[in-house]
């Protein structure tokens, strides 16, 4: 289920009724690999991990250290923050890790 | 003619405000070893560190800025520093520029020798330029200081920036020596320097327009090259339009801010690099080493901010900022009507007498509380030049009961934001104080007890530390790095203020919260509240009020094309966009109905929309349309999920 960001209307292109049915595993498997991490290993992710893997995408991603790019990097950064929310907000859920 | 000239003279050039037959006035910077003679005896002369105003008609337009394109096109520099933002903290009181030299950050100073510059304007005609004292810039001296309060110069600019005549903030600026007056209906107040006995007309934007000519001017004598891009440091608090009306200061002035920074993010800029390099010498190499949580307190002459950050591999990531119009000018106030209980009747008449007794007491009382923060007692011993001497003892304890309403503030800042970030005393590694007022021992021992903290980090000078992240950042945005990684850091900075739009009844609902992270993009769906109901008015205000009418109203537009249905099953998205540069957007538009496509294509504005009387705007559409193009919230379940 593709949830990707419509820009031509500039605004997240998902529909409310059946976003519900979309938060299985294939979400969260792209919010880890967003972060760089592979959400079928086996071994948990400790807290620090994941934290570190979002710093080291957040500096590579953020449009003030990609002026040349700064459109692409704001949307990848954006990016970023939701699947790092997510991630989070499944982690505190007691979701399985 | 090119923005900018080489300048070899001591003299600084003098600028011009020149207003052109359009609407759009050109502000352009002149090098001249003297006075530069304009058309109109409309001109400004800069004196290196004193500023001063001739026949400087005052305009309401709004101001353009000659492209550097259209005027510097052959004078492009080789340097790869060419474009290099530099930082700039314009303080109530102080002010000071700062710069990365390629190695590290570097303050500049004026021809004083001083880093830190008293922030001013002062106003004199052209029949005085030949005499006017120099060294404006200088409060080492009573004189200079009580030229500055004599009327004639207007300060604490960033007091006044922004703010409408209903103000709080803009009335109780109405005891210092200049004019303040407000009609209370929601406008601009209108504010006046004294020249020739005349009181003469001016705006906060003019005014630190004029001032970031000056700075802006000393900047490029010493660096040598054109000055365009800067990285501005702003109290926390600023809403939005304050944060326009700095800017159209800058663009007065011929500068292009790159970003206001929240002052305490540019700390925790600061910070991180510190804690970086720190990092680098223990172990030797890049790693992303253990995650460090500061809270920031940062208080100045006219602001107080509050902010939480998390740190780590270069990366500060700010939890929550809290901020507030309280700072040493409160104190200041507070010491003043404790002196003297009367002190309004020194400022109601506006006699010239009685403008001068009130400057020396002003003098005298902040000095009192600057030598407060060494010493248990004072002696205060001032003559207020109408017969009037006072002779006195102020004790700290008699300081800290009269400021007890300031502390009070501070310590519920400090609260909410520790709450925001949902940190305890005991998850704070570092406390950082900086701004002028952290040095007073009774805002110290406060902090420090409230985060249950011995000590205060060190390592940051209080004065410096704002300026010299905003020109870290400058560095940063600018696309500069170093190779051996002193800037390879970066603050991820949040919104200080909720987003949201008025729903049915007046209710606020925000769509972005404060303390997001940005860039960050939001949206949220709403439904109609009449049958059949076709267009949707969506009002975009900005603050923490329940209610709209707490909070400041940005703008609003209609979106239309809402297809036919019964009240609350029609879909309206709305969704709001924050950039990195701090620029908000927002996008609306109805759905088809039953289905995740538009009906017809969206609206996108660029908020503020609104400038002065937004007060008025919010009942001019409530009298106009009442609740006829309303909208409402849909349940929470039905919202399209945060995570997408």
């Amino acid at each position: 289920h593709k949830t990707d960001t419509d820009t031509s209307y500039g605004y997240q292109r998902t529909r409310y009724k059946i976003s519900s049915s979309h938060s299985g595993n294939n979400s969260m498997s792209h919010h880890y690999s967003v972060l760089g991490l592979d959400w079928s290993r086996p071994e948990p992710y400790s807290d620090g991990e994941i934290k570190s893997a979002f710093r080291a995408k957040a500096i590579k991603y953020h449009p003030d250290r990609n002026q040349d790019i700064r459109e692409a990097a704001e949307a990848k950064f954006k990016e970023l923050m939701t699947s790092y929310e997510a991630i989070k907000t499944e982690r505190q859920n007691g979701s399985p890790k | 003619m090119p923005l900018w000239v080489p300048v070899r003279s001591q003299v600084a050039p003098a600028a011009c405000l020149s207003p052109s037959p359009e609407a759009p006035r050109a502000l352009s910077l002149f090098s001249s070893s003297s006075v530069f003679p304009l058309p109109n005896s409309q001109c400004l002369v800069w004196r290196t560190d004193l500023l001063v105003i001739s026949s400087f008609r005052m305009a309401e337009q709004p101001y353009m800025v000659a492209s550097d394109s259209e005027t510097t096109g052959d004078d492009k520099s080789q340097s790869a520093f060419h474009d290099l933002a530099i930082g700039i903290e314009v303080g109530t009181s102080k002010c000071s520029i700062a710069v990365w030299n390629g190695a590290q950050v570097e303050l500049l100073r004026n021809t004083r020798k001083q880093k830190a510059m008293r922030s001013y304007v002062m106003f004199k005609d052209d029949t005085s330029t030949g005499e006017v004292p120099s060294g404006g810039a200088s409060n080492k001296t009573a004189y200079e200081e009580k030229e500055i309060l004599s009327g004639s110069a207007i300060f604490n600019m960033k007091r006044l920036i922004g703010r409408a005549d209903t103000d709080p903030i803009v009335h109780a600026s109405k005891n210092l020596p200049f004019v303040v007056q407000t009609l209370d209906i929601g406008v601009k107040p209108f504010i006046a320097a004294l020249v020739n006995n005349v009181w003469r007309s001016t705006t906060p934007e003019e005014v630190l327009a004029i001032f970031l000519v000056e700075l802006k001017t000393m900047a490029e004598v010493q660096l040598k090259r054109p000055i365009r891009n800067v990285v501005l440091t702003i109290p926390v608090s600023f809403n939005r339009f304050q944060q326009i009306r700095v800017e159209r200061a800058c663009t007065m002035a011929g500068l292009h801010v790159l970003r206001l920074m929240p002052e305490p993010t540019a700390v925790a800029l600061l910070y991180a690099q510190q804690q970086q390099q720190q990092q680098q010498s223990l172990h030797g190499s890049m790693g992303s080493g253990c995650e460090k949580v500061a809270l920031i307190f940062n208080m100045g002459a006219g602001y107080c901010d509050v902010a939480t950050t998390a740190t780590a591999g270069g990366v500060s990531q700010i939890k929550a900022m809290q901020g507030c119009t309280l700072g040493g000018e409160d104190i200041l106030k507070n010491v003043l009507y404790h002196l003297l209980p009367n002190f309004d009747s020194l400022y109601s008449n506006r006699d010239m007498n009685k403008i001068r007794s009130m400057g020396l007491l002003r003098i005298a009382a902040q000095d009192a509380i600057h030598r407060l923060s060494t010493q248990s007692s004072v002696q205060i011993n001032v003559d207020l030049g109408d017969g009037t001497k006072m002779q006195r003892v102020l004790h700290q304890s008699e300081f800290e009961e009269v400021n007890r309403n300031v502390f009070e503030i501070c310590e519920k800042l400090i609260k909410l934001c520790l709450a925001d970030s949902k940190l305890a005393a005991e998850d704070i590694n570092d406390v950082i104080l900086v701004g002028g007022c952290s040095r007073i021992p009774k805002i110290r021992s406060l902090v420090l007890g409230l985060c249950k903290k011995e000590k205060e980090y060190e390592g940051m000078d209080a004065l410096e530390a704002a300026v010299t992240g905003a020109a870290l950042e400058g560095a940063v945005a600018s696309g500069i790095t170093d190779p051996s990684g002193s800037l390879d850091m970066l603050t991820i900075q949040a919104t200080p203020l909720s987003l949201g739009i008025r729903v049915h009844g007046g209710g606020f609902v925000p769509i972005i919260q404060r303390n997001t992270a940005i860039p960050a993009r939001k949206s949220m769906i709403f439904t109609t509240t009449q049958d059949g109901q076709t267009e949707a008015l969506i009002v975009v205000y900005e603050g923490e009020g329940k209610m709209v009418e707490e909070n400041h109203l940005m703008g609003y537009f209609k979106v239309t094309a809402i297809p036919l249905a019964p009240k609350g099953t029609a879909e309206i998205s709305v969704c709001m966009d924050i950039d990195a540069a701090n620029t908000l957007r927002v996008f609306a538009g109805a759905m088809m109905l039953g289905t995740d496509r538009a009906n017809s294509p969206f609206f996108e504005v660029r908020m503020p929309t609104l400038d002065d009387a937004h007060g008025w705007c919010a009942q001019a559409l409530v009298k106009t349309h009442g609740s006829a193009l309303d909208l409402t919230t849909i349940p929470k379940e039905l919202q399209p999920q945060k995570v997408q």
